[in-house]
């Protein structure tokens, strides 16, 4: 059984280690009860995934574990509005928590990361030419 | 753009999950194929044009320009 066989399964698994990570963090700072109720909403959430991914409808299929070629692009634009929607939500925070004079580095760092991330992805999925000095020299030999 | 997978899939007498089980999509996919809000890619628009014995031209149109536009 490996994530690409069932990846819905594995999906569910990782959304409640990452909030276990998260409700352990909370409960260090925050004191046990927070944590153990973030700790809750973290494995209900990654419950819920799991059971809403086998609905068959879009939304099932598209957290399930066979989404069609279509149903991998709602995927593509849920997460591509997710990739607009978040760095202008830190952008705000940013700005709210400069202007009230609040801790506001990890609002800067994430919204300048989400920048990078983006330019990053524009240059890992454009297509990239040959260069103009090999494209002359190809086409030299070929003419010799 | 047009196509005619609904009228082909009708004279067939198949329901929207038979063919999409047939094509190996998912229902809704289907729906939205046949409600031209899907255009599909290329190799399924082969396997849908092969699956009717039709060509991909002939089951996929360009949508026809209204006559009333043209001058």
């Amino acid at each position: 059984m490996t994530p690409r066989s069932h990846p819905r399964l594995w999906s569910a698994l990782a959304t409640a280690l990452l909030g276990s990570t998260v409700a352990v963090a909370v409960g260090l700072g925050r004191g046990l009860k927070v944590g153990l109720l973030t700790e809750v909403v973290a494995v209900g959430w990654a419950l819920a995934l799991y059971l809403k991914g086998g609905d068959e409808s879009d939304v099932g299929d598209a957290l399930g574990d066979h989404p069609d070629e279509r149903q991998r692009l709602v995927k593509l634009r849920a997460r591509a509005l997710t990739g607009i929607v978040t760095p202008l939500s830190l952008l705000a925070a940013w700005v709210v928590a400069a202007a009230t004079k609040s801790t506001y580095w990890p609002f800067e760092v994430l919204t300048l990361l989400s920048a990078v991330v983006y330019f990053g992805g524009l240059a890992l999925y454009a297509e990239h030419e040959a260069p103009a000095r090999a494209n002359k020299r190809q086409r030299g030999r070929l003419s010799s | 753009m047009r196509n005619e997978v609904r009228e082909r899939r009708v004279d067939r007498r198949l329901s929207q999950a038979e063919l999409a089980a047939a094509l190996g999509v998912s229902r809704q996919t289907v729906i939205s194929i046949e409600g031209g809000r899907y255009l599909p890619s290329l190799p399924l628009a082969f396997k849908i044009a092969r699956y009717f014995d039709v060509t991909v031209d002939k089951m996929f149109d360009p949508e026809e320009h209204d006559e009333e536009e043209t001058p």
